[in-house]
Order: C-alpha cells, then structure tokens, then sequence
C-alpha cells in the first residue's frame, strides 16, 4: 500500500464514520447509503458502531413522535401541487392564434367541425384535470388534518406521559407462552391512554392488531396496531369514556377494515 | 437497561429514560434527531426542510446522535 493510498484509505474511513450515525437510523441519502454500504465491508470493525447506534432504536421506536413535521411542508406540498398545474394551463389552447383571414368571422371559425372536437376535448381535458386537482387537494386537506389530530393526541400523550401519577395496567397473552405482553399506561386526566405491547406474534399481510375495550357484551375498538420484527409495537388509544368504565381490554388480530366488532379469539386479555 | 435496548428488549422504564435523554440534547440537535428518526428525513431534505446548509445538517445531526448514545451507554 502506498502513502498516497493509505492517506486516501484514512479519509474514506473518517467520512464513512461520520455518516455511520445517520445510517444507522436510516436518514443518510441514497448516495450516502450506498457509500456506506460499499465501504463498510472493507472497515468491518466499524459495523460495531452502527449496532451500536441501533441499540437506540427499539426505546426510541417506541416513543411517539414529540415534533411536528416542518411548518414549510404544507407549503412546499402545495407549491409542488402548484407547480404541477401551471404548465397544463399554460399550455392550453383555448385561445387559439388569430386567423389571418379577414372575412372570417369568430363565428364561423369556431364552427369548423375539427376545431369544435379540439375544443371539446380541450375542455373536457381541462374539466378532467381540474377535477383530479381537487381531488388532490381534499385529499392533501384530509391528510393534513389527520396529522394535525394524531400531533394533538401525540402532545396529549407526551404529556401523560410526563404525569406522575398515571395508572398501568399488564395483560398477557391468552396462550400462557410468557412472551406476549402489554402495558396500558392511562390517567383519568387524559382523553388517551398509552399502549405498549412486547413480544406479539408477527402479523399475516393484510391483517393488524386491534384493540377491544370490553364492557359486559359490548366491544369498542380503541385503535389498530402493527409490530416491528420483534413484536413491540404501540398505540395511542383515544378514549371515548375513562378507562376505568371498560372491565377488560382484548387484542385480536384481523383485517383492518373491520372496527366493528372481534371476529375471532383474543391474543391477548385482561381485566383493567 | 442499555443492554436491554440492545438485544430489543426495551422496558417501560428504558422508554421514558430516552424521553429524558433526548432533553438533554441542545434544541437544535434533538430537533434534527426526532424529524429524522420519526417521520424519516435524510440528510437532503431535512437541510431543504429547514432551510439549513447540508453540511450543517449533518454536523448537528451527527453530534445529537453520538450524545444521545453516549448519554444511553452510560445509564
């Protein structure tokens, strides 16, 4: 190895541990990621480093996200809408070029069998994409105010958390293997509760955990839930009465789209 | 409980603990560490976002994340 090749060597490795941090929780680019991944195999010692700073990432998963996205990112989603409009209007051919002859009337004009089909598909075309752009914009609308509820419910959350005085329920699983484990973490000052489950069993496809609060027959769906690779997943639940009104809470795992009622026997349940 | 969040088995407590560690973090890194972790920004768009130089980005990035390891790795 040269001089000029070990000095090269030593500022390959000190840019790729400056960038082990970010490329352990997944915010480096795709040309970082790639660098890192190609270069790693020559530093193999430093794939300590990156455990390292996975180890931080079950704890941190689990918390509900304390920050609000930027307050530019309504604006920049926007503006890209924005953006993605101009050209098509500019670029419509409604008022076409003057026609050189003079006898010939507007009228007229517009009356050519040709021109009228162009003009029809024009304005159908304009309808259609005018159309489309809201419904982009009520669905962009429809996000932003799901996330404005789900930054309340996480302020609100954060701030259970913080209380000192909160309650904690644990259920296990039905099936007595040990693993499956949930805590419910609620105060009657809150409208939510905060739910933590360790060591579920891994999800088919199309289907998420959902939780019951129980009371005698009836059965309320308090929120759907995934799991990471080691079962651990969380949830906020958005109380429609206190906790302490339900006798039990159940897990059951099913299709998303059924919030009505369990169809088959809980994963786990206990009395709260 | 360190280890415990490195073999994936976080309790609780461990929870609430990193909640506490990531207030010890200067403002302009806890930021940058909880935009990236919770809703998944790299580097390029989080200095977009914020309208701050790359470099910067990665620099404050970097450190939060090297203090919040070291403040874990010492409980």
């Amino acid at each position: 190895m040269t001089e000029e090749s070990g000095m090269q060597m030593e500022e390959t490795r000190g840019r790729l541990e400056a960038l082990l941090p970010a490329y352990a929780i997944g915010a480096t680019d795709e040309e970082e990621t790639r660098f890192v991944e190609e270069t790693l195999v020559r530093f193999p010692e430093l794939t300590a480093e990156v455990e390292r700073f996975r180890a931080l990432e079950p704890a941190l998963l689990a918390l509900t996200p304390p920050v609000a996205p930027p307050p530019g990112l309504a604006g920049n989603l926007h503006a890209a809408v924005m953006r993605e409009r101009t050209p098509v209007h500019a670029s419509a051919p409604v008022t076409s070029a003057p026609v050189a002859r003079e006898a010939q009337s507007w009228r007229s004009w517009f009356a050519a069998p040709g021109l009228r089909w162009a003009l029809g598909l024009t304005i159908a075309g304009l309808l259609l994409f005018n159309g489309w752009s809201l419904v982009q914009n009520r669905m962009l609308q429809q996000q932003q105010a799901t996330l404005l509820v789900q930054i309340a419910e996480q302020r609100e959350a954060i701030g259970l958390l913080s209380d000192d005085a909160v309650n904690r329920t644990e259920i296990f699983g039905v099936v007595d293997d040990g693993e499956a484990k949930v805590s419910v973490i609620w105060n009657d000052a809150f409208s939510v509760a905060i739910l933590y489950a360790e060591g579920l069993p891994q999800l088919a496809p199309d289907e998420v955990y959902h939780v019951w609060l129980i009371d005698g027959e009836e059965r309320t769906c308090g929120g759907l839930f995934d799991v990471d690779q080691l079962g651990t997943g969380t949830l906020i639940i958005r109380l429609p009465d206190r906790l302490d009104r339900y006798s039990a809470i159940g897990i059951t795992s099913e299709a998303a789209d059924n919030t009505t009622a369990p169809t088959v026997p809980p994963i786990v349940r206990g009395p709260i | 409980m360190g280890d415990d969040a490195a073999t994936g088995t976080n309790t609780w407590f461990d929870v609430q603990t990193v909640i506490a560690l990531l207030q010890e973090l200067p403002e302009n890194q806890r930021i940058l560490v909880e935009l990236a972790f919770y809703w998944g920004y790299t580097h390029s768009e989080l200095a977009e976002q914020l309208d701050l130089p790359l470099g910067t980005v990665k620099t404050r990035l970097r450190a939060g994340l090297i203090k919040l390891r070291a403040l874990w790795e010492q409980i």
